[in-house]
């Protein structure tokens, strides 16, 4: 009940503003706009467009790494709006509803919006000629997977948030610029310096990128992580999401204590 | 088992370079059943008190109890059966509907839908609003959305409500509709209990069967309004209109003056003195002359909550 409240409550914010065809206008725009600047940019880079493996790399990359951006923007701002803008903080917080438990309603609905502007990019790669072989299984719970990663991720945002007034999400797009260079999202984490690629293998991002390209692509372009196998890659980032996800709700809980202690659970920065 | 207990809490602030003992050494117990009034000037700790029972804010010593439960270690006890509300705040999530606001509340709750719609509809009737359920919540003026606030509290049915200034910048009429639905909600179960702050005295006495006053986080009388009353029945209570508007700070100085309040009353001083024997009104009205002031009303006054906190503090709550 309360959880269903959550997403409804996330829907509400994120779709229910505008008429839906304006939202669906919206929220597939962006990325998708975001997606033809970068192959401009890969087009003026290597001077030529199709039938290079790094731009299947690239495209399926930055596509569902727009998932990703996408939940951790939106989730960037939830205590920062209940907290100043919607003063709803507190009545959320004194509920018996948990408020860890609103954010996960709330990630989740902000993830499964995404899929939207994920498909017309999946679809519009079909005209640049990327080699889809997808695994409609493996797609799934890759999914699912992808979708506990970026809610840990989300509850680590949330825990500094809970701490901090109003930087508003230059924590989560730094947070979000991690991902982005470090885990093979535009290009393969064998280019980059040795202690990166090392500190690459320990991001649960590096796991799930390269499940995605394995699920949509049927096969691994990175060197270095097709050394794995499949079931390998899926057993460590089950592995290092599990600890990622204990981390950051470790985090998210102490830091909930500490703004508890410092009396800035409904502070207010607005005079 | 009481409501509420308050055993020696304190709470402390610090930032950089500044240090606030929000609340100094506070004990009280609130019984089931009562409205337990917290009335105290600006920055007397009030809201720091409510946030520490509701479970927001940590005490930095001492212990507080909510019907029995610890509010450090048992809030998700306390949680269910509270509520609480602030006065003179915008809270809401503006772009939905009065509706939705409280029906995504009472899921939270855990309220079965159906019976939230009809609490929600009772209660939006009972505060005259039932014909704005469909309105977004950015469109309500700050009466409307205080009335959003109450029911959202109050549809959970919980046991203890915390309400900190609920009439804080309401109209009359609006202020009067809110505490009466305070009064008959506690008439319904002798179970209900409330507790109040307010900086306004009339409020506090009409409405609570005690109260304790709060200054600079110390509790420094805690009794029914009566009994408080009756603790400046001895001393007396000078209503005087001076013009033009001159400076009385001079009262501090002045032997047998135990509080004063003064307002401006558009050009005018409107002074409330509280003095403790016939000799000094006269040095009071002498000194008001010798600075140029002239004295266009007078009048020894039944003794009111603000004289009793005129005396305990010295000086006013406004
Ligand atoms: N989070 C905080 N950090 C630092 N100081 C605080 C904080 N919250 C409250 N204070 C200080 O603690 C004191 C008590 O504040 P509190 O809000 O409890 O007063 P109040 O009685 O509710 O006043 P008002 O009538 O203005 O609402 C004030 O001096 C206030 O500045
Ligand atoms: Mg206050």
């Amino acid at each position: 009940m309360a959880i269903r409240s959550s997403l409804w409550l996330e829907y509400q914010i994120e779709a229910n503003w505008t008429s839906p065809v304006i939202f669906i206008l919206y929220n597939t725009l962006k990325p998708v706009g975001g997606s033809l600047l970068l192959l401009a940019m890969y087009y003026v880079v290597t001077g030529g467009f199709l039938g290079g493996e790094g731009l299947y790399f690239l495209y399926i990359g930055n596509a569902f790494y727009m998932l990703v951006a996408q939940t951790l923007f939106s989730v960037g701002w939830i205590i920062h709006d209940d907290r100043e803008h919607y003063q709803t903080m507190k009545y959320l917080y004194i509920s018996p509803l948990s408020y860890f438990t609103y954010l996960m309603g709330r990630s989740a609905m902000r993830f499964l919006l995404s899929l939207l502007p994920l498909s017309v990019l999946i679809g519009l790669g079909i005209l640049l000629k990327i080699p889809y072989r997808i695994e409609i299984l493996l797609l799934i719970g890759t999914f699912f997977l992808g979708w506990i990663f970026v809610i840990s991720a989300g509850l680590l945002l949330s825990g500094v948030n809970m701490l901090t007034a109003r930087h508003g999400n230059s924590i989560g797009q730094a947070f979000s610029g991690i991902f982005y260079l470090f885990s093979g999202v535009v290009f393969p984490i064998h280019v980059l310096p040795g202690w990166a690629s090392t500190a690459a293998l320990g991001l649960p991002s590096t796991y799930w990128f390269s499940l995605v390209r394995r699920s949509v692509l049927g096969k691994e372009v990175d060197s270095i992580m097709s050394g794995f196998t499949t079931g390998d890659v899926a057993v460590r980032l089950i592995i290092i999401s599990v600890l990622f996800f204990v981390i950051s709700y470790l985090t998210f809980r102490l830091a909930d204590y500490l703004a508890r202690k410092k009396g800035i659970i409904d502070m207010s920065t607005t005079y | 088992m009481d409501a509420i207990t308050c055993e020696h809490v304190d709470r402390i602030f610090e930032s950089k370079n500044r240090m606030v003992k929000a609340l100094n050494d506070v004990t009280i117990t609130v019984k089931k059943g009562e409205l337990f009034g917290l009335l105290g000037p600006n920055g007397a700790g009030k809201t720091t008190l409510i946030k520490i029972l509701t479970t927001l804010l940590l005490p930095t010593s001492g212990e507080a109890h909510v019907y029995g439960y610890d509010v450090t270690k048992d809030e998700t006890k306390i949680r269910p059966i509270i509520n609480m509300v602030s006065g003179g705040e915008f809270s809401g999530y503006g772009l939905l509907t009065v509706h939705e606001n409280l029906w995504m509340f009472s899921q939270f709750y855990g309220i079965p839908g159906k019976e939230a719609n009809k609490r929600i509809e009772t209660l939006m009737e009972r505060l005259g609003i039932v014909h704005m359920g469909d309105r977004k919540i950015r469109t309500l003026s700050t009466g409307e959305r205080q009335k959003v606030s109450i029911i959202r509290a109050f549809m959970t049915d919980p046991r203890v409500v915390f309400l900190d200034e609920p009439t804080l910048g309401l109209d009359v009429e609006t202020a009067r509709l809110i505490r009466r639905f305070i009064q008959e909600w506690l008439a319904q179960d002798s179970q209900r209990t409330v507790l109040l702050t307010t900086h306004y005295m009339m409020e506090a006495d009409e409405l609570c069967s005690r109260i304790a006053i709060i200054n600079e986080g110390k509790i420094v009388a805690l009794d029914t309004p009566g009994n408080l009353k009756n603790m400046v029945k001895k001393e007396i209570s000078l209503n005087i209109e001076v013009f033009p508007e001159i400076r009385v700070d001079w009262l501090n100085t002045l032997e047998g003056v135990m509080g004063f309040n003064s307002r401006d009353a558009g050009g005018n001083l409107n002074l409330r003195v509280v003095v403790d024997n016939d000799a000094t009104v006269g040095e009071v009205l002498a000194g008001i002359s010798q600075r140029g002031g002239k004295i266009s009303y007078l009048n020894k006054e039944e003794p009111t909550l603000e004289d009793v906190f005129l005396k305990l503090t010295g000086r006013g709550l406004e």
